[in-house]
């Protein structure tokens, strides 16, 4: 397996490091490289695709990166592990399905698909689920992946909306939330960046109102690590599992959740926690 | 009556020209007026798309293809289908059918 190092040794530039967060894991988590790709939001262009974001530069460098990893495919087989971890299309803004996107961005649709990817589904692309649930049609698009080391569960992987109060597709906040993206997606065409201004000024209230009332969200005394509004939920996942309660197909003995990787957010944060003298 | 008779004269006479002017003419006199591209397999959409704009309609795909494979539509086209007499096979015998050798599809 190549490590994160050979990685980008090998890569020459085309991928490097923004934010370096690495930790030693107590045992291992993955006996593959696995790469994740988060938050693509495709669109049919124009000014409110937010991939894009009106920089054709970013598309180049996009596809650079994924020419990179259908080569490596070739060099690593099965020992590489390509997750994309939803809202790989933004169907909230699309003028209509996938298909206009299919031909805006054939490809980087085209690459995603040679490199064997394996797709989650997000918030953005959930329709993907709904429009043909009657059907039993995802188009290879899962709710949640595993990373399991001799029979064991050892990290989730999730798009994360499942976390977020304003974004879990099972409620009805998800619903409002869904109904203000539109909102703010049609506000774009008038000002690209309205989204990542709207953004910071909700997680600025979120954040002062977190101290007080967890109603926005699940955040409980972080203590004193950096503070992330799914970090509970994901922990109290893990424990659940870990501990054997789930509805899931799994038996306690195969499951040592230790970690779990998710989108979403549109931040890189890795955060630490310990719990029940366990580090997640 | 006197009226019935000269709107069915009328009738009669003008679509007999149509006909008439429909038939009399070449495809090169046809397609004088049209905008046509052909048809080849593993033709680039972009072609298309450039020719005859955005589609009318943009499907979803069918359950049990691919994302990647998609079908558009689009309305109040031309199709020139170019056909042919070609020998078939049919069990001992020879039989001949009009077979279609190339579509272009005009606007």
């Amino acid at each position: 397996m190549l490590s994160l190092d050979d990685f980008l040794r090998e890569a020459e530039g085309k991928a490097k490091i923004y934010k370096d967060y690495r930790l030693q894991a107590d045992k291992e988590i993955t006996i593959k490289l696995t790469i994740c790709i988060p938050d693509m939001h495709l669109l049919e262009r124009g000014p409110n695709d937010d991939f894009l974001d009106n920089n054709p530069s970013y598309e180049e460098r996009f596809l650079s990166l994924l020419y990179f990893l259908l080569n490596l495919r070739k060099e690593e087989g099965e020992n590489l592990e390509i997750i994309q971890l939803g809202d790989m299309f933004d169907l909230w803004q699309a003028k209509g399905n996938t298909n206009m996107i299919v031909e805006a961005y054939p490809n980087i649709i085209g690459f995603i698909e040679n490199i064997k990817t394996i797709y989650m589904v997000g918030n953005h692309d959930i329709d993907l689920y709904r429009w043909y649930k009657d059907k039993d049609e995802t188009f290879g698009r899962r709710w949640r992946y595993y990373s399991v080391i001799e029979g064991n569960l050892r990290a989730i992987y999730e798009y994360g909306f499942q976390a977020d109060f304003a974004n879990n597709q099972g409620s009805w906040t998800g619903a409002i939330g869904r109904e203000i993206t539109k909102i703010v997606g049609m506000m774009e065409f008038v000002k690209p960046d309205i989204d990542i201004v709207l953004g910071s000024a909700w997680d600025s209230i979120v954040r002062s109102f977190s101290k007080y009332n967890n109603a926005y969200t699940p955040v409980k005394d972080p203590e004193g690590f950096n503070l992330h509004e799914h970090l509970k939920f994901y922990i109290d996942l893990m424990e659940k599992y870990n501990n054997g309660v789930t509805f899931d197909h799994f038996s306690p003995a195969d499951i040592d959740l230790s970690m779990a990787i998710i989108a979403h957010t549109h931040t890189a944060r890795l955060v630490r926690m310990p719990k029940n003298e366990r580090i997640y | 009556m006197k009226h019935f008779t000269i709107f069915f004269a009328i009738a009669i006479l003008l679509t007999s020209c149509y006909n008439a002017t429909a038939g009399s003419q070449t495809l090169g006199q046809v397609k004088a007026d049209l905008n046509c591209i052909e048809y080849i397999k593993g033709i680039d959409w972009k072609q298309i798309s450039e020719k005859f704009g955005t589609p009318d309609i943009a499907p979803l795909p069918e359950p049990g293809t691919d994302l990647k494979e998609n079908t558009r539509l689009y309305k109040d086209k031309i199709i020139i289908f170019y056909t042919e007499i070609q020998e078939v096979k049919e069990g001992d015998s020879i039989r001949f059918h009009e077979v279609v050798t190339k579509i272009e599809v005009c606007k």
